[in-house]
């Protein structure tokens, strides 16, 4: 099972720079993305390789070999070290089960130059967090700050619109990976929900009209339901923000007791918060 | 003994030395055993003498060094090193493009034999475990 290198150009939504030497620091791996369903992409995620993907996701990867590689070796391919958990075709790649994975880097003869470990993990939890086309943006007051990936307060006021997306989690970790999700509007008269594409993990959110509003995400079997009070008199929308670090205007760490998240965990009827699978 | 007799028992002498010399020199290396050192590899990963333990769709890297036996040459390292597993099913051996460096796989749970040849002879077996990690 092999693909030749470099099958894959940029795709989805995000810069893709996500690359990092392999674990003989040979060559240098780089994950795509092949849809707009993946956090890899986003801004905080997109400096690192993942190490973390979601069971049932698609990504690309491809390597470069450093250089220190002789010239001679420069052509090469990509190999699974097991066909088990994960998927190759000749455009990306989809992980079919939990475990350990190992992409192999190999030269046009069929040398190891280089590897990297991925570990595949069901998604068993979602959180939606506030998105950003940019992990720092400067307020009016000059700092540098971001909303990325901070929780949604609940209370948000009527006119508003919200960026938001979805977070996977398995275990600890946010998972990595395109997967489809879809959005809804449990109160479409308070809060409309658009999303940009199909199956993407960002939705803006309409605040229409006061009162309680309910928005549904889902992946497989996985969902979460963010609860918002929209007032109609003003609220500050601007949400737990972080500043960048060394910033002469660092946030006090007290104020994270403002970032505590709306949103709770549908397991589904069992109840179990088991995915069952995303397939 | 006259002086033509003296100069060809010299010579003889110096030519029967550099024989000797050039005989040693061409002598075939035997090997008894491979001794591996892991460089690198999965955590769960483990090289013991003669064996080998890598998790599925884990992988380990060894350095592979020939053992003579104690009257042969040293192995040189132009020799032609080669490493085959009996179960490419259950764990694949490559080489690395570092020099007598091999990379192990395990593709499946199963157990396995990596066969060690040197210039065609073989050399030693090592015993490849593949076993499922939970992490």
């Amino acid at each position: 099972m092999a693909l030749i290198v470099g099958a894959c150009g940029d795709e989805g939504h995000g810069t893709a720079s996500n690359a990092e030497l392999g674990v003989l620091g040979y060559a240098q791996f780089q994950w795509r993305c092949t849809g707009n369903g993946d956090l890899a992409c986003e801004p905080e995620f997109e400096s690192t390789l993942p190490r973390h993907v979601a069971l049932g996701a698609r990504f690309d990867l491809d390597f470069e070999l450093a250089e220190r590689v002789p010239d001679s070796l420069r052509e090469g391919s990509l190999v699974l070290a097991s066909p088990v958990g994960m998927r190759a075709s000749s455009f990306d790649y989809e992980t079919t089960a939990p475990g350990l994975v190992t992409l192999i880097a190999l030269t046009a003869d069929g040398a190891v130059v280089d590897f990297a470990r991925f570990e595949i993990r069901e998604v068993v939890e979602l959180e939606i967090v506030h998105d950003c086309e940019r992990l720092y943006e400067t307020d009016d007051d000059g700092r540098e700050v971001s909303l990325c990936g901070q929780a949604v307060e609940a209370t948000q006021p009527m006119g508003a619109m919200l960026s938001v997306r979805v977070e996977p989690f398995g275990g600890d970790d946010p998972l990595m990976g395109d997967l489809d999700y879809t959005w809804e509007s449990r109160t479409p008269d308070r809060v409309s929900v658009s999303v940009e594409g199909r199956g993407g993990n960002e939705a803006q959110l309409e605040l229409l009209r006061p009162g309680a509003a309910e928005i549904v995400v889902r992946t497989g079997s996985v969902e979460q339901v963010l609860s918002l009070e929209i007032e109609a008199g003003p609220v500050d929308a601007s949400g737990p923000r972080r500043t960048r670090p060394g910033s002469e205007t660092d946030g006090d760490p007290s104020d994270s007791s403002d970032t505590e998240t709306t949103t709770e965990t549908d397991a589904g009827s069992e109840g179990s918060g088991s995915t069952g699978g995303i397939q | 003994m006259n002086i033509r007799m003296h100069i060809r028992m010299h010579i003889r002498t110096w030519m029967a030395a550099w024989l000797t010399v050039a005989a040693a020199g061409c002598q075939e290396a035997q090997y008894q055993a491979v001794k591996l050192r892991m460089i690198a590899g999965d955590v769960e990963a483990q090289v013991e003498r003669g064996a080998v333990f890598v998790p599925r769709g884990g992988v380990l890297m060894v350095d592979v060094v020939p053992e003579s036996t104690s009257d042969s040459p040293d192995y040189k390292g132009w020799e032609m090193l080669e490493l085959d597993s009996t179960q490419p099913g259950v764990a694949q051996v490559r080489p690395a493009i570092v020099r007598d460096a091999w990379v192990v796989n395990g593709v499946q749970v199963g157990s396995a034999r990596l066969d060690v040849t040197i210039d065609g002879q073989h050399v030693d077996s090592i015993d490849v475990d593949v076993e499922e990690v939970d992490r």
